[in-house]
């Protein structure tokens, strides 16, 4: 409210920092102070001290759900009243409802206070459609996340546990099934924060739109977490300067945001490596590989269909983005910086041949039948995702007859509820 | 808003409808196509082990890891307690469940697998209702398993008399506490215990796919035990340190209302203890002690209450046997208090002391409650049995078999540490030697039972011991692990240099 009603701009400027300041010294203290201060001989110090120790257990013990999220909403709302895109909301528990609306509390999608506000307060009153709609995409979120994700995260799980333990293969194979666990239990939680959301007659933000057909890095992140690319974008990447100051500066901006993101995942050297490494790819992709696309030749034949030789050279570069984006999820699944260089070595290193599989298979899978469940749920996950539904789920379920919508559900429930994954993996996305 | 509620409603209601018929059509094929007892099978096989127990058993011994705590290096005896046990009730059908870092949580949940009308139900009967191939069971048309005995089976079975059923439940005071109740392993145990249930079964495995149970992972329970270690006061004050005061008071203890403990909690106890490590961390013996000396406390360090989940779990044990009128035998192991003193003497060993009385009273007010009619609470201490029979045979010169108490002279409350199998880790897991001493003093008390309500058969009196271990058999006392005994020397001097 002081940011919008002080007469001047310095005073203005002033609450603006301070509740950015007062947000992200919040998270700060929850989430990166154990980081920060490691074992320090200032930690040891504190520790000996009573009366100041309890910082050092804030900091390692205590961490609010989904504190990440809330916290950018937050300097979100401030920034936009600030900016004069927004009003300040002045009843405290609108606003608090605002922040803490429970089907994106913990994990997002992260709403701008324009959007959510004004669907919360209105009287509007949920049509059957949005029950209808919202049902379809709590079970297809539901299907994500416990028949594809979990029976992934199984074998995941099962190699990083102890990755010297296996194979090369196996450590690819992890790696593949990585790269699309932590995809469908995000997405999948999404659908079921749009869903449950629905429910109520509140329309929340698309948060992913396929992804692994992006043809560059810059593009998936334009699909990848939506909510919180745009934020970054909006919040970041374009009061730093964006791309209107040239090369440098778009540079610049671009390894900032990147990092920030790394940050933003998780508070520690694994996270911030993936957050770099991230940052790289964009540029290598904005600036680099940008320059051959002439090897894609042309857009149109005379009869203006794609050609054959740009069709190869798209493909080409999809395969490459999802590629590249798979190898950095090493360092995001890693707990520490030496297991990720181990499994780095691991796929790479020609002293680690081997094509077992049924080491880690057999650990995550006992049995054949287990064993041949993953990779069919992944692969109808993919064919899905993919090639056939060409918009969200709801509304690509709501263009079958009955009798065939019905049957997918039917599908999906059993799948849920026989072949669902039986070890408990948390959202990863709960973490931050 | 009524009109959008007569929109809306019975458009849900008719597909909740058609969920609900789908739910069960999936629910009869899961079970008829045998995906039901194979999933059983692979996610909790004490389950089955469980139906089997309570078909063909008039005593089901459900016990943790101490029942079947064989060491082969430190042990020369593999017989589990419910194994002497049976040897010493022939005339009773005895069945051991176990299963390791189980609790009377679990147990008591475990008792929701017990047929209805158990009490006196010939054995063979649920089995035979409720199909299991391995025990000979007779395939339907449709694949499943209908029988599980053969029937001609079932009858010769049904033909033999019944006893009055009894559960046997170990309680481990240790599990009470904050490491094992945020033991890394529960949710595992806990989405095993989901299947100890005889609700729709289909369902228990849509419970298994949204783990709904308690999932807590071990990073959730690592931080809640490290709260319980943060703020939960070990101080014994008021009503409680009166009751120790007046029980257990000598001349080192201080008056109530002045603390008579060093440590608020263990955190604290904790951070002294390494505090005063550092200075002497080079000193091998004593880095070779550090860690049990810390899982000691770790273990050891609370005090029990009635809100504790584990004491609740108990009267819910209670509870049900008394619902189903099957007697209940309490046997309450024997912690390590050897170790203990001789780690942090009486500071720990009170509050051990505290909690193994905390958990007698219990017992013995159910014992005085439940001692006529048809239902019986029972409860073994082996603790005190165990003290009281072993000082006879001190006394007569037979044996030296003592725990060593404070300044070094033989203690009389508690066995001695070398009858325990693990040597570097705070356990209940006992010898041959005492498991046969649990699993006497265990049947004299069916027995007694049985003898009150006046239904064993052929036998009037509490069985004298019939197992002779041969020679070979004996445990062998002897065995130490290596460097335990300079270990702890040295410890004992570092305890008086540097712990207040």
């Amino acid at each position: 409210m002081r940011v919008e009603q002080d007469g001047s701009l310095g005073w203005k400027k002033f609450w603006l920092w301070f509740s950015i300041g007062s947000n992200l010294t919040m998270l700060f203290m929850f989430k990166y102070l154990d980081f920060a201060l490691g074992d320090s001989a200032m930690v040891r110090w504190m520790s000996d001290h009573n009366a100041t120790a309890w910082i050092v257990e804030l900091g390692k013990y205590t961490i609010p759900a989904g504190i990440s999220f809330y916290t950018f909403q937050s300097i979100s709302y401030v920034v936009d009243v600030y900016r004069g895109q927004e009003k300040a909301e002045h009843n405290l528990p609108k606003f608090m409802l605002y922040v803490s609306f429970f089907p994106q509390l913990v994990a997002g999608p992260i709403e701008r206070f324009g959007k959510l506000h004004s669907q919360l307060f209105s009287d509007y009153m949920p049509k059957w459609e949005d029950v209808r709609n919202g049902a379809r995409l709590l079970i297809y979120g539901l299907f994500l996340k416990v028949a594809v994700a979990d029976n992934l995260a199984s074998v995941v799980d099962a190699f990083y546990s102890d990755h010297t333990a296996y194979t090369q293969a196996e450590a690819w194979l992890a790696t593949f099934y990585f790269t699309f666990q932590v995809y469908t239990d995000f997405f999948g939680y999404s659908l079921l924060a749009q869903g449950s959301a629905l429910l109520f007659g509140i329309h929340l933000m698309d948060n992913f739109n396929k992804p692994f057909i992006s043809k560059s890095i810059p593009e998936f992140w334009q699909r990848w977490h939506i909510s919180l690319s745009t934020w970054f974008r909006d919040y970041i990447f374009i009061p730093v300067g964006g791309n209107k100051r040239g090369p440098w500066v778009l540079a610049m901006a671009a390894m900032l945001v990147f990092f920030t993101s790394g940050l933003w995942h998780g508070a520690n050297g694994t996270m911030i490596a993936f957050g770099v490494a991230q940052g790289f790819l964009y540029l290598f992709d904005r600036f680099v590989f940008k320059k051959l696309e002439f090897v894609g030749g042309h857009f149109h034949d005379h009869q203006g269909r794609l050609p054959l030789r740009r069709r190869l050279w798209d493909g080409f570069r999809t395969v490459k983005t999802g590629f590249f984006f798979m190898m950095t999820l090493v360092w995001f699944r890693s707990a520490t910086m030496d297991q990720a260089s181990e499994v780095f070595g691991m796929l790479w290193m020609p002293g680690y041949i081997g094509c077992r599989l049924d080491g880690l298979v057999g650990i995550a899978a006992p049995t054949l039948a287990h064993g041949l469940q993953i990779p069919l749920f992944l692969c109808i996950f993919l064919l899905l995702d993919l090639w056939l539904i060409k918009e969200r789920a709801d509304v690509w379920l709501g263009k079958f007859p009955m009798a065939i919508r019905w049957a997918m559900y039917v599908l999906m429930a059993v799948s849920i509820w026989i072949w669902g994954g039986a070890v408990n993996h948390p959202f990863v996305y709960f973490q931050f | 808003m009524m009109a959008w509620i007569k929109d809306i409603a019975p458009k849900v209601l008719l597909r909740l409808a058609v969920g609900v018929f789908v739910f069960f059509v999936a629910n009869w094929w899961y079970w008829s196509s045998g995906l039901r007892n194979k999933e059983r099978l692979k996610f909790s096989p004490v389950a089955g082990k469980l139906d089997s127990a309570f078909c063909y058993g008039d005593v089901v011994y459900l016990g943790e890891s101490s029942n079947t705590s064989f060491n082969p290096w430190t042990d020369t005896f593999g017989y589990s307690v419910s194994e002497f046990l049976q040897l010493y009730l022939p005339q009773n059908r005895v069945r051991g469940v176990s299963h390791d870092g189980y609790h009377v949580g679990l147990f008591s949940q475990m008792l929701g697998l017990m047929p209805e009308h158990w009490a006196l139900r010939a054995p063979g009967f649920e089995e035979f209702d409720r199909g299991d191939l391995d025990a000979g069971g007779e395939k339907t048309a449709l694949g499943s398993v209908k029988y599980g005995v053969s029937k001609d089976n079932w009858y010769k079975l049904n033909d033999s008399n019944s006893l009055r059923k009894t559960v046997v439940i170990t309680v481990n005071m240790r599990s009470f506490g904050p490491s094992a109740m945020f033991n890394g392993n529960e949710a595992s145990n806990q989405q095993e215990a989901i299947f100890y249930s005889n609700r729709m079964a289909l369902l228990n495995r849509v419970f298994v796919s949204l783990h709904h149970y308690d999932n807590r992972d071990s990073r959730e329970m690592e931080r809640a035990k490290t709260q319980w270690f943060r703020t939960k006061d070990l101080r014994l004050k008021g009503g409680v340190g009166n009751h120790y005061f007046n029980t257990h008071a000598d001349g080192n203890m201080k008056p109530e209302g002045e603390e008579w403990y060093y440590h608020n909690t263990v955190k604290w106890w904790l951070r002294d203890l390494q505090r005063q490590f550092a200075p002497v961390s080079g000193d091998k013996d004593l880095a070779r002690v550090m860690p049990m000396a810390e899982a000691y406390l770790k273990e050891f360090a609370f005090l029990l209450d009635e809100e504790n989940p584990r004491v609740q779990a108990l009267d819910a044990i209670v509870e049900k046997c008394k619902r189903g009128q099957v007697n209940v035998v309490f046997v309450l192991l024997m912690p390590n208090f050897d170790h203990a003193n001789r780690l942090f003497g009486k500071e720990l060993v009170d509050l051990m002391n505290y909690n193994m009385d905390f958990l007698r009273k219990r017992f013995e007010g159910w014992s005085k409650q439940y001692n006529k009619g048809e239902f019986h609470v029972e409860y073994v201490d082996v603790q005190r049995a165990y003290a009281t029979d072993h000082l006879a045979s001190y006394l007569n010169g037979k044996s030296n078999d003592v725990g060593v108490g404070t300044e070094g002279n033989p203690s009389f409350d508690w066995a001695g540490g070398q009858h325990y199998t693990d040597q570097w880790y705070p356990t209940e897991h006992v010898d041959a030697h005492i498991r046969q001493f649990i699993a006497q003093k265990t049947a004299e008390k069916i027995l007694e039972i049985q003898w009150r309500t006046r239904i064993q058969m052929g036998v009037t009196k509490p069985m004298p011991a019939v197992v002779k271990p041969t020679v070979n058999n004996w445990p062998n006392w002897n065995i130490k692990m290596p460097l335990a005994d300079t270990c702890l020397a040295t410890w004992n001097g570092f305890r008086g240099m540097h712990l207040r």
